[in-house]
């Protein structure tokens, strides 16, 4: 699975109560040497600024490592929030899961 | 516990029973106390030191049920752990017995050979686990001096002379945890320029008012230094990034106020949007972050922009943290941005510090009081110096 891209899903709210859960998520990628991740956000109800705490630090401990975070499928209420923080900058966002995903060959 | 040698308080209506459990448990280094029913053994609980109680079930005047919800209605005393023994062995005395708290259960009718056994093992466990509780407790106390004596010092250093040229500034500051994240400033500046600070580092709790604490003499250095918000904020994100974690980021608005010009020449580092009200319309204009958080974004990525807001005296900027925009009622909604926006639009004719107080009354209201996170407020209403109402400014920054 070396250097293999990961694709999780999140659901549900991403507050001060579960931003652990996506910490182990990513910590726990990188440890069985995933390096490239892709997170689909489609079933996320809820993002507040610990949730958004939560993901810009994950994708600051991945890129740090030489990987990538990609995010598809984010839902109104999170890109919002992204914006109004000029985070959208930083995160590729992507519609679908295919269009995030390497081609093959690559 | 207080001394080296634990007190077992044996509550049994038979002094053969009492006597019996003190053998079996002697030559242990315990020292015992005794009562005939509920009610002594609730007047000794409250008079003498107890580490455990023995208890029995049924007896006269207070029986051992009663015992137990009287003992744990009692928060000073009901952390003693309490071992049922019974000469009622059916199961729905044990399951009630054990739901009125009791630590452990034993049955008198057990073989005496295996109680000699038992009863000792039991007894060591609950004494056992009640060192291990009060030790918590000790720790803990310790703790929250700590936090109320940090609270005391991090509230020494937000700004109690609110006094500014051309400004009139309410505030408040409530943390979450005694101490908290949040934090806010106003620094005098040359040609009686004002800079303020609002700023908010993730997380509540020691950690994140440490580094709130040093966000103060560093905001002052950098501002007096480059009297530029945009950097002061990269000076800052500089700092950030070498001292927190991954985990950690700090949202933060930087203003420089001149009142001469009657300009407010802003950055905002990912910090929810200052609410300026427009007094002659209504309006509310939020400024809009012009940039990230700060501690996580090197310095060629970090990109920010400084913008100037031309100030109509009399018109008004709302500051708060997200603490305020999260606050969460019991139903769990949000108080948001449009709570907010309605709330300050409501409130454009009320006096500074009488919109700063129904602020802090209305939220806690909306979440009946039960906080999830630091909650700061400032309110500003820019006022005309000398009288003179200037409505278009020159723009010189420009």
């Amino acid at each position: 699975m070396q250097g293999a891209t990961a694709v999780l899903t999140l659901s549900g709210p991403i507050e001060f109560a579960s931003r652990t859960t996506l910490r182990a998520m990513i910590d726990d990628g990188l440890a069985k040497g995933q390096q490239d991740f892709i997170l689909d956000l489609q079933g996320v109800t809820f993002i507040d600024s610990s949730g958004l705490g939560a993901l810009v630090a994950c994708f600051s401990t991945v890129r740090k490592q030489g990987g990538s975070m990609k995010l598809v499928r984010v839902p109104q209420q999170v890109y919002s929030l992204m914006e109004l923080t000029k985070l959208t900058h930083f995160f590729d966002i992507l519609d679908s899961l295919e269009a995030a995903m390497p081609r093959n060959g690559q | 516990m207080a001394g080296e040698s634990p007190i077992i308080l044996i509550t049994d209506d038979t002094k053969v029973n009492r006597t019996w459990v003190k053998r079996c448990l002697r030559n242990r280094g315990y020292q015992f106390l005794e009562a005939v029913n509920g009610q002594e053994a609730l007047e000794t609980v409250r008079t003498h030191q107890v580490d455990l109680v023995i208890l029995d079930l049924v007896m006269p005047v207070l029986d051992g049920f009663a015992f137990l919800e009287k003992l744990h209605a009692d928060p000073l005393h009901a952390s003693i752990p309490v071992i049922v023994n019974s000469s009622l062995a059916d199961l729905a005395s044990i399951q009630r017995a054990l739901t009125l708290g009791s630590y452990d259960y034993f049955v008198k009718t057990l073989p005496q050979e295996y109680l000699q056994f038992i009863l000792p093992l039991k007894v060591r466990n609950a004494l056992h686990a009640k060192r291990l509780f009060d030790n918590l407790c000790a720790k803990q106390a310790v703790l929250e001096r700590e936090i109320q004596a940090a609270g005391r010092y991090q509230r020494f250093l937000l700004p109690k002379d609110l006094q500014t040229t051309g400004m009139e500034v309410e505030a408040f500051f409530h943390p979450y945890m005694g101490v908290g994240g949040d934090f806010f400033d106003f620094i005098p500046l040359t040609e009686d320029k004002t800079a303020c600070l609002i700023a908010d580092v993730s997380g509540h709790g020691v950690l994140s008012a440490m580094v709130a604490a040093i966000l103060k003499p560093l905001f002052q250095q950098y501002i007096r230094d480059t009297e530029s918000p945009l950097h002061t904020l990269r000076r800052l994100n500089q700092n950030f990034l070498t001292l927190t974690d991954d985990a950690h980021y700090i949202t933060a608005f930087a203003g420089v106020y001149d009142p001469h010009r009657y300009t407010l020449c802003y950055a905002n580092a990912g910090h929810p949007p200052p609410l300026y009200l427009h007094q002659a319309t209504g309006a509310i204009e939020a400024l809009k972050a012009t940039g990230v958080f700060l501690g996580l974004f090197e310095d060629a990525e970090w990109q920010a922009e400084e913008a100037v807001l031309s100030v109509v005296p009399e018109d008004r900027l709302l500051l708060v943290t997200d603490g305020v925009l999260e606050a969460q009622s019991a139903t769990g909604t949000c108080f948001g941005t449009d709570g907010l926006h309605q709330m300050w639009r409501e409130m454009a004719d009320v006096g500074v510090e009488e919109t700063s107080q129904q602020l802090w009354q209305h939220l806690r209201l909306f979440t009946g009081d039960r906080f999830t996170d630091d909650v700061t407020c400032v309110v500003i209403r820019f006022q005309a110096l000398n009288g003179q109402r200037k409505l278009q400014l020159p723009n010189d920054l420009a």
